[in-house]
């Protein structure tokens, strides 16, 4: 466990020296954007090396590495200094996260855990370099959607080169890694007071969905954690536009986009809004300057693998065409009956979703008020939005693919919609961050 | 253990129900939306937590849950493949005809994932039943994967069959090892 505990803290080391800072940030909102920084970055930086071979990936990682101590050393930056809430709020905080890493350590992967994320890893891992042959071989492995980018397979390939061997138990600390730098951001962009900020991110992670997902080997917890790390970045542009803040935007959005396809929404939607709020806010060459840095960002980020999939030709399920429109009611029909069925499942999300329908809905007058909230809310509802859209297109068996994915789709908007129920639920006092 | 999860998370519990009250407090009892998204806020936290950690932790250390060791089917596959086929050479599953889709999709993840990710393919003995009645006309002899929309497989694109019973062997084939589960075997000479 030795090997994937340094192969976290490198990647945390990773971002630390290397990421553009906000202005105000919590000790735990640093820690978890420095992890996500570090993770997106280095694995971009694998990936790209691992064409060639996964020794030259995990040198070059090592070697970015050795640039960010080094820029970290002479920006001052050093170890954050640790400060724990005497809070009973944070005590239980921190026994859900134990629950999270316990999982980790003791439970299964999911089916797609083995088959499409653990695959690539695996293939990665025994081939020593990216498996594009096997990527190619669509009527072998088409199963396993060989188009989604390569993020989480590389990050698992990283973690089992400092291990020495291929571990499903690295692989679920890693979710659960993702899902604890998700509640540090969570908590810290969350405005409004210690003990609301952290029953907010109890509300979030406590869920069965959320504790099960950590340990699943799914792609989710790093999506939901760039997806929200990015909604929060166009925020503080929102609040106060910046280059730092239209930088780190399309760095995590980017990220999210380069987890999964289903990132891309993200990047679509959080583009858009930093693009329109640029326009109201800054005007003229700013805003220009604000939306063409957003998106060399999110080009240097997304570019590497649309040139890859392009040269070999490697594609997902939506080039065999899309559904036919007059399937259009029949798919709605199973999204309407997919969402009834999350909402009432108990066991599985703890009746969040109506909770947070009633929630928002009754939050909306002070949401309307606050800049960031506008942002939060209407990136998760658009981003839903899409995916709704893409269900609706996919060429896939609607009966199987809609009640499939609809857990995980929710999943990846719950973080800023809980947020929009938090915020209004206290007086929001943005201009200091919670401690924590 | 589960004793010792539910004592120290109902102190936890505690303490942290007095906090969120203290919390409520601070802002005077009106008949308004933020008290009842305050309400609903703390009795969602509430809920999670007295719910979802005692719940999850004593699964995680106790295993009651849906995560076990491997099935024997998925066993007795990996060891003859893990025994005899060296890496890189492909390997045919046939998979029971009995089995359902489920059960199928079940042991191709685990064994792609456990075993030999590169070099399994999974079929079906399509002479007996179409696998989905929608495709019934397509279903021809041979053998044909059972997840990937009906690809007809050939067994003499493979070095090694693993056959599960009571299936009948491949024609070309000589037995190499079997258990009692599945037996391989490997293309003739």
């Amino acid at each position: 466990m030795i090997g994937a505990l340094a192969a976290i803290a490198a990647l945390w080391l990773l971002g630390r020296g290397l990421r553009p800072r906000g202005a105000e940030e919590s000790t735990g909102e640093a820690l978890g954007l420095d992890f996500l920084f570090g993770a997106g970055l280095g694995s971009l930086v694998f990936f790209l090396f691992a064409l060639r071979s996964i020794v030259w990936a995990f040198v070059a990682v090592y070697g970015t590495l050795l640039v960010s101590v080094v820029i970290e050393a002479i920006r001052g930056r050093g170890l954050p200094r640790l400060r724990f809430e005497r809070s009973a709020m944070a005590v239980a905080l921190l026994l859900l996260a134990s629950v999270h890493i316990l999982r980790g350590f003791r439970d299964s992967l999911a089916g797609d855990g083995y088959a499409h994320w653990g695959w690539k890893s695996k293939a990665m891992y025994l081939t020593g370099r990216v498996p594009t042959e096997r990527l190619q071989d669509r009527e072998r492995f088409g199963y396993a959607n060989p188009d989604y980018p390569f993020l989480w397979p590389s990050l698992q390939t990283w973690t089992y080169l400092h291990m020495g061997e291929q571990n499903d138990e690295a692989v679920r600390i890693l979710g659960a890694a993702f899902l604890l730098a998700l509640a540090g951001v969570f908590v810290g962009r969350l405005r409004i007071g210690t003990v609301a900020a952290l029953a907010a991110a109890i509300v979030l992670l406590a869920p069965r969905q959320w504790i099960r997902s950590g340990a699943s080997g799914l792609a989710e917890p790093p999506l939901c954690a760039y997806l929200f790390a990015g909604l929060a970045a166009v925020a503080e542009f929102a609040e106060s536009p910046s280059k730092s803040a239209a930088a780190r935007a399309g760095f995590f959005l980017g990220f999210a986009g380069w987890t999964k396809n289903d990132g891309l929404a993200a990047v679509a939607v959080g583009g858009m809004l930093l693009g329109i709020l640029a326009i109201r806010k800054q005007g003229g060459r700013p805003a220009a300057v604000s939306i063409g840095l957003f998106a060399i960002v999110v080009i240097s980020v997304l570019l590497p693998w649309d040139l890859y999939k392009h040269v070999h030709d490697i594609r997902g399920y939506y080039s065999i065409g899309t559904a036919p429109v007059s399937e259009a009611g029949a798919r709605l029909e199973l999204i309407a009956l997919s969402l009834k069925s999350n909402a009432m499942d108990f066991h599985r999300w703890l009746l969040i979703w109506p909770v947070l329908l009633v929630g928002v809905t009754l939050a909306l007058p002070s949401l309307r008020r606050s800049a960031s909230a506008r942002v939060y809310l209407l990136g998760g509802t658009g981003i839903f939005l899409c995916y709704l859209a893409a269900l609706l297109l996919s060429p896939l068996d609607p009966g199987w693919q809609i009640p499939t994915t609809m857990p995980r789709l929710l999943m990846q908007v719950e973080a800023p919609l809980v947020w929009c129920v938090a915020f209004a639920a206290q007086e929001a006092t943005l201009a200091s961050p919670a401690r924590s | 253990m589960a004793a010792a999860v539910y004592v120290v998370t109902g102190i936890a519990a505690l303490f942290a129900a007095r906090e969120l009250w203290r919390w409520f407090r601070t802002r005077p009892f009106r008949a308004d939306r933020r008290t009842l998204l305050r309400l609903v806020l703390g009795a969602m936290a509430v809920l999670g937590f007295g719910y979802s950690v005692p719940r999850e932790a004593r699964n995680a250390i106790e295993k009651i849950g849906p995560s076990s060791p491997l099935p024997p089917d998925v066993s007795a596959c990996s060891s003859l493949i893990a025994e005899h086929v060296p890496f890189g050479r492909s390997v045919l599953v046939v998979l029971p005809q009995a089995w359902s889709l489920r059960d199928r999709k079940y042991l191709e993840t685990n064994l792609n994932y456990l075993v030999c990710p590169l070099r399994i393919d999974y079929a079906v003995d399509s002479r007996k039943v179409a696998h989905d009645y929608r495709d019934v006309d397509r279903a021809t002899a041979g053998y044909s994967d059972p997840l990937q929309f009906f690809r007809p497989l050939s067994a003499e694109r493979y070095d090694f069959v693993l056959v599960f019973r009571p299936e009948p062997p491949p024609r070309g084939y000589e037995r190499l090892d079997e258990n009692e589960r599945a037996v391989l075997y490997r293309r003739g000479p």
